[in-house]
């Protein structure tokens, strides 16, 4: 007897999906963060001028003093490091951009005869539909592929269609050579391999982009390589009707993507909070967090500043509505230097609290992290009064 | 008034920390459906974090009385997709297509559910999003329907069609 099929879909879009890259909550929630500034009048503007001019001077200072820290590494601040409002970096850290493998010297084109191909995979955008092919070497020689090869397609009655070539609907990713090995198709579900080559190809498939022409069912395709010789012939599974006024997209030989150099996940240290019980609505939440350096490797904090989330969560036995703030800046670096292996270092939080913000019991929440990682958060209670 | 509906009102009045507890839980939903629609999670983050700015602008723009923010945001995040998939940047990411099974899988499965995900596999881009929608977010007929930009009858027929194809003998009542 069958599982509900409402069960095995579920079951199979969670294996399918997966979750999506640490932190990508935190990121979202930060960026609507930043995006909500009020509409700023005249004498805010003339404020602001002024706080701009501050704010340089004060950066200026800083990277005065930053750089004047550089040159005496290992030095260790005193007491608690003072609060500074810095807007939080969630930037990626630009990676150098890969580059293709040359191609082995002496490497020919390859002919038909040294050729493997099955379709790979179809896909769908903007109303077009996208078959991909893909290809390998079938006997010892190594070869490559290049350009954009001539496509023909055909009914199921074995008639040409009569569709005009045209450059690829969302473009090609490369022109370049790419080198086949002999070896297996590639697999549609996982990147093409070294030695494995892939074509797209699109069409339109929306009546309307076509108004007044019948649609027609593809069922085979012949690719003719740049170089010339038979063409090769691919069955295509049945796909919805197509439409040739729009001609027929094609694409250049694509090899596998190069490799891609993943920035470090950095670590992070232990985080204990020391929270005043309470505060006032409208005033600031001025509290500590010590960092604690568990690892067996310095923490240049000045190389790698994170940045800290910090949470008011009401906590209502009446199930009320969830309030919170949840501002995300980075943390005041500069004078803190690096934490070295079990050393701790303190620094003062400052977190304003709405005027409008509901008294009650709530719970302090502090994340630290990068781009591509934060710590559990880390919790302290705090009551909101009048 | 349940506690949504108040969150609502507040964002409604600007209240940032009132519309990023509302946002807060569909975030991870979002994402899941923008991979689905972009084939790639640093776009679909990226277009989660779009739909979020977007969203947070129109607040004022949601209707008196609108009770459900969960179909809301993600109707904006599909448009969003829409509209990358439009642009001249997106690329077709024959590689990212999430995967459904390979050998070593389907030979541990029964062969039931190996049929099955060879037939979600082999269905079109937006019949995959409508069983994700309405299987795996479990959003209704009409609030999956709007996401697509269709209305809730043509969802539940296409779901119809698309349930029939996945498995014949099913019990269809049962199922939708």
């Amino acid at each position: 007897m069958n599982r509900p099929l409402g069960d095995d879909l579920r079951e199979l879009f969670e294996r399918e999906i997966g979750a999506p890259p640490p932190g990508a909550r935190q990121r979202v929630l930060a960026s609507i963060s930043h995006a909500t500034r009020r509409p700023v009048r005249r004498w805010q503007a003339a404020a602001g001028l002024v706080a701009v001019l501050l704010a340089a001077a004060i950066v200026a200072t800083l990277l005065v003093a930053r750089e004047n820290q550089r040159t005496v590494p290992g030095i260790k601040p005193t007491g608690v490091i003072p609060w500074l409002s810095l807007p939080a970096q969630l930037e990626a850290p630009v990676v150098p951009s890969p580059t293709p493998s040359p191609l082995p010297a002496g490497t020919q084109a390859c002919t038909p005869a040294q050729l493997q191909v099955d379709v790979l995979g179809s896909n769908g955008a903007g109303g077009h539909v996208f078959r991909s092919f893909g290809f390998s070497g079938t006997g010892t020689t190594v070869c490559f592929v290049q350009g954009t090869p001539a496509v023909a397609l055909f009914d199921p009655s074995g008639h040409v269609l009569p569709f005009k070539p045209r450059p690829l609907f969302a473009g090609s990713l490369s022109t370049g050579p790419v080198v086949v090995e002999p070896g297996p198709l590639p697999d549609p579900y996982t990147n093409l391999k070294n030695g494995q080559a892939a074509l797209t190809i699109d069409w339109a498939s929306q009546p309307e982009q076509c108004q007044g022409n019948a649609g027609v069912q593809i069922a085979m395709a012949k690719i003719t390589l740049p170089s010339g010789g038979p063409a090769l012939t691919v069955t295509l599974p049945t796909a919805p009707e197509a439409y040739t006024c729009q001609g027929l997209g094609i694409g250049a030989f694509e090899g596998p993507p190069p490799p891609v150099e993943e920035p470090t996940v950095l670590p992070l240290p232990a985080i204990a909070l020391k929270v005043p019980s309470s505060v006032r609505a409208g005033g600031v939440l001025v509290y500590q967090v010590t960092l604690t350096n568990g690892t067996r490797q310095p923490m240049d904090l000045i190389a790698n500043c994170p940045n800290y989330g910090e949470e008011l969560v009401l906590i209502d036995p009446k199930g009320g509505p969830i309030r919170g703030i949840k501002p995300t800046f980075q943390l005041n670096c500069t004078p803190a230097g690096t934490i070295q292996p079990t050393a701790s270092l303190t620094f003062e939080i400052r977190l304003a609290v709405p005027q409008d913000e509901a008294p009650g019991s709530y719970k302090l929440f502090f994340t630290l992290g990068y781009w591509n990682a934060m710590t559990t958060p880390t919790s302290a209670p705090v009551t909101i009064s009048r | 008034m349940d506690d949504e509906q108040r969150l609502i009102a507040l964002a409604r009045e600007g209240d940032n920390g009132a519309f990023q507890s509302l946002l807060g839980p569909h975030v991870e939903p979002a994402c899941k459906l923008a991979f689905v629609m972009l084939g790639d999670w640093q776009e679909a983050e990226d277009a989660v974090q779009e739909a979020a700015l977007k969203s947070w602008r129109a607040t004022k723009k949601l209707r008196e009385g609108t009770s459900r923010f969960r179909p809301w945001f993600l109707t904006v995040v599909a448009n969003e997709c829409r509209s990358r998939r439009r642009g001249r940047w997106f690329r077709t990411l024959r590689v990212a297509e999430p995967r459904i099974a390979t050998q070593a899988d389907v030979a541990d499965v029964a062969a039931g559910r190996a049929d099955l995900e060879r037939a979600v596999a082999a269905l079109d881009r937006s019949a995959r999003l409508l069983l994700f929608l309405h299987f795996y977010l479990d959003l209704s007929h009409e609030e999956a329907g709007r996401v697509l930009g269709i209305s809730g009858a043509a969802a539940k027929t296409r779901l119809y069609r698309t349930l029939r194809a996945l498995r014949p003998e099913l019990e269809l009542e049962t199922a939708l």
